[in-house]
């Protein structure tokens, strides 16, 4: 990742707009990251302070110093570095400076102190000269590690990998990002809220137009000051946002030495927005959205567009939908076998209050039992084997429905 | 009921409804979380307040212990030292202790440990120190004592740890201690820093500094975290009695006829891009300008290579390594500290001289046992940049030698205290070496602004 001060970026009225990298600049850049990863590749077995000075003499205009800057600190981090093993550079040195401190102490002949003669001395131990002893003196110290294994990235992926970077590092200046995300298909929300809930972030989420949702994340100490303290988490976080098929980001950012607040702005549409705008669901999934599709026992289904919240409990994201002509409805979560855990969540959220009617579907290989949530009145729990059952499904609706129909 | 939790750096009160009125007015409603939310600092203040009301709940927020054990061997203190524990009392534990470098700051942090006896976390600013404060409280209470940074992390009821691993950490151990010790807790008032205490949960604080007043003036955002100071003397009030007495001596050494024409001209290059941009470095945002600015072309990119020759060549010049040599040589039977502003000056140095050298990069066990050997006076000097600059324990070292500095008045009180512990018939002797007729010799003449040198 990048630090902040590698941003490349300008302000303008209260805002932060990162320079792009594109045309001329992008071959630039290009060209930048090829010297940097041809000399890591050439300099293989050099030490660190070498192969820097080499990054560093590889022209750049000042008006480039931060694009080439970075480049080069991406290229480093793919570096495998590591500390020539032969000899012990700490033991040498105790040997060294006791050899001085008494030379010095007890001088001979006519200087002061005669350098040359402690390092003489020390080397005879080992039949080095008194060159190779001063070139081990310092050996462990990084800037003398030696480059073990150069970058596997080409150019053009570095590059890749440098647009996102900048993106991150503004992050880490933020003390709040607020985002309108639409995910074609639940599983993507899924996967965000779950990165959410990983990165340790509070959030609040709010329905928007369009089957988007707003989100407001950031840590918990946020209530009470605003602390670039998340920044690092937001950051890690971006990916997992970049990943929903729309995107529009605003982080609140303190920037620079001064921490001046800013703001930041970002829009994203993924390929696999476009066109009809709904990512196919899994195939079994899909199936019962067929079988119910045209209305069956009173029963209709479509796909959920709902995020459902239950505030300091969790939440969940519905697959389908299902509404009775009488009024009821009762969204469907398929769990399938991921994980025995979120079941356990799941219950929670119905036993803690989610005001809507929920069926979860589990598969037997989780080793749950439907009398988990036997006769609650707007939660069900369906553990299938093998595959879902329209029949099954339409028994559990019926049960929350309030009329158990007979087996 | 209603609960309490400690949740990352924050007290969360569960199962209370939101419209409930009269709940303590620290607590907010926190509708990501659905509960009342207060920060970690306020546990204190608001156990008594729900028990005043009184509030039935459950506390799983308090996750630290009562110790079993107390200091294995009581020193006599001294009497400013029993001074400052009844002053800390008084203010209910909770406060900052001034006390000059030397005199003693460990031991009073030992003793208010021992009367308070709950788990204790140790913030210190640099590795060594964390190194000290963990031999002197394993020695002292005769326990395992837990370390966090420098690639180690373990939480024990007495734990030592940094700044930086606190800021990172604080939210995840928090409310494992009911004591917490800034030491050095002028670093505190940095913004990242300030988080830490006030992600803690420890009702008991103590802040220890030999120089409370920041450049910045933000000293005064201790009392909410630490709380007030209760006690303070300055250092020459201790001279003598309990510190021992110290010459300093200034040497000023001129640049070679080629160096002064070199400083001079690259001066005059740096000087004039400041005239031509208008940038005054003596206004607060002169700094940052002229790094700004000097990114922004080739006459600035040329002004700043200008600005670090001069500052290398005032700092570094050769006649003070030179001059170094000369007081290796008379002090060779002495224990001499020698500081630089920068590491290459300290690796230039060790490699030049054969001395050992501490610097960050040093690791923890060998800097242990360079300092020990110093000690023991098998080495006679030992050159380190900036990371021995604050408090740490080289009772034995008589001679320090600051060959170049910055211009900050707290730094050089740090490095002269380090050399004026108190032994028998001690005399300390301090040098400072800076170039004449640079820029340098205004810095010294700011450093020299403190109490210590009037």
């Amino acid at each position: 990742m990048l630090t902040a001060d590698l941003v490349r970026a300008t302000r303008r009225g209260g805002q932060l707009h990162l320079t792009a990298l594109a045309g001329k600049q992008r071959l630039r850049a290009l060209e930048l990251a090829e010297s940097y990863l041809g000399l890591a590749v050439a300099l293989v077995g050099s030490a660190h302070r070498e192969i820097k000075a080499a990054w560093l003499a590889v022209p750049a205009e000042a008006r480039e110093a931060k694009l080439a800057a970075g480049l080069n600190k991406l290229v480093e981090d793919a570096c495998e570095f590591e500390a020539e093993s032969e000899i012990d550079p700490r033991e040498l040195r105790a040997d060294v400076f006791t050899r001085a401190a008494e030379l010095r102490r007890n001088p001979t002949g006519e200087t002061r102190f005669d350098r040359n003669r402690v390092l003489e001395g020390s080397g005879a131990a080992h039949g080095w000269t008194p060159e190779q002893v001063e070139r081990a003196l310092f050996s462990d110290l990084k800037s003398e590690h030696r480059l073990l294994k150069p970058p596997t990235v080409s150019a053009a992926e570095l590059l890749e990998r440098y647009d996102l970077a900048q993106l991150q590092a503004v992050l880490l200046r933020a003390v709040k990002v607020s985002a309108r995300v639409r995910c074609a298909n639940p599983d993507g929300y899924r996967q965000l809220f779950r990165k959410l809930k990983f990165r340790r972030l509070l959030f609040q989420i709010r329905r928007a137009e369009g089957g988007a949702y707003d989100l407001d994340i950031d840590g918990p100490f946020s209530l009470f000051e605003s602390v670039t303290k998340y920044g690092l988490q937001l950051a890690l976080m971006l990916p997992a946002l970049l990943a929903a098929d729309e995107l529009e980001l605003k982080a609140d950012l303190r920037w620079g030495k001064a921490r001046t607040p800013l703001e930041f702005l970002l829009s994203r549409q993924s390929g696999h927005a476009d066109g009809e705008g709904q990512a196919r669901l899994p195939d079994e999934t899909e199936d019962l959205l067929g079988a119910f599709g045209e209305g069956k026992d009173g029963w209709k289904a479509e796909r959920a567009e709902e995020v459902l919240d239950l505030p300091g409990v969790g939440l969940c994201v519905p697959d389908l939908r299902f509404s009775h002509y009488g009024g009821t409805t009762v969204f469907l979560e398929v769990l399938g076998y991921w994980s025995r855990e979120a079941v356990w969540k799941r219950i929670e959220l119905v036993q803690k209050g989610l005001p809507q009617k929920l069926l979860f579907a589990a598969s037997q290989r989780l080793r749950v039992s439907e009398a988990a949530l036997e006769d609650h009145p707007s939660g069900a729990l369906y553990v299938y084997k093998g595959s879902l059952s329209a029949k099954a499904v339409l028994e559990h609706l019926e049960r929350l429905r309030g009329s158990r129909r007979a087996g | 009921m209603a609960s309490l939790h400690f949740v990352a750096g924050t007290l969360e009160l569960r199962g209370v409804d939101r419209a409930l009125a009269g709940l303590p007015a620290m607590c907010e409603w926190d509708a990501r979380s659905a509960c009342f939310r207060c920060p970690a600092s306020q546990y204190a203040p608001l156990v008594l307040a729900l028990k005043a009301i009184p509030f039935e709940f459950e506390d799983s927020a308090r996750a630290y212990e009562e110790l079993a054990f107390g200091l294995r061997a009581q020193r006599e203190p001294r009497p400013f030292q029993t001074e400052a524990l009844a002053a800390l009392k008084q203010a209910r534990g909770r406060g900052i202790v001034v006390l000059p470098t030397g005199a003693g700051k460990s031991h009073l942090a030992l003793m208010a440990i021992d009367k308070w006896r709950r788990s204790t976390l140790v913030v210190a600013p640099t590795l060594d120190l964390v190194r000290q404060w963990y031999d002197l409280l394993r020695t002292g209470f005769g326990v395992d004592v837990g370390v966090v940074g420098g690639g180690e992390h373990s939480v024990k009821p007495l734990t030592v740890t940094t700044y930086d691993s606190a800021y990172i950490h604080m939210e995840n151990f928090g409310a494992k201690f009911g004591f917490v010790v800034f030491d050095e807790c002028h670093h505190l008032p940095a913004e990242a820093y300030m988080l830490s205490a006030r992600q803690c949960l420890a009702p008991f604080r103590l802040g220890l500094t030999a120089t409370l007043e920041r450049a910045d003036g933000r000293e005064a955002v201790l009392t909410e975290l630490l709380g007030p100071v209760v006690y303070r003397k300055e250092i020459v009030e201790l001279s003598g009695e309990y510190l021992a007495d110290y010459d300093t001596e200034r040497v000023s050494l001129s640049l070679s006829p080629s160096e002064r024409e070199e400083y001079d001209a690259e001066r005059a290059i740096y000087l004039g891009f400041l005239r031509s941009q208008g940038i005054r470095m003596s206004g607060s945002t002169g700094w940052m300008d002229f790094v700004q600015r000097s990114a922004r072309g080739s006459a600035g990119r040329r002004a700043m290579l200008a600005y670090r020759r001069q500052r290398e060549l005032a700092l570094a010049a050769p006649a003070k390594l030179d001059y170094l040599e000369l007081l290796l040589h008379v002090h060779r039977n002495d224990l001499m500290l020698i500081f630089t502003q920068d590491n290459a000056t300290a690796y230039e140095i060790a490699r030049r001289f054969l001395v050992p050298c501490i610097t960050h990069q040093t690791k923890v066990s060998e800097r242990s046992q360079i300092l020990e050997r110093f000690s023991r006076g098998h080495y006679s000097a030992v050159v380190t940049s900036k990371v021995l600059n604050e408090g740490v324990d080289v009772p034995e070292a008589n001679v320090a030698v600051v060959i170049s500095g910055s211009g900050s008045v707290r730094e050089h009180v740090q490095r002269l205290g380090r050399i004026l512990r108190q032994r028998e018939g001690k005399r300390a002797r301090l040098y400072e070496i800076v170039s004449s007729n640079t820029t340098e010799t205004y810095t010294s003449e700011r450093r020299r602004d403190h109490a210590a040198y009037r």
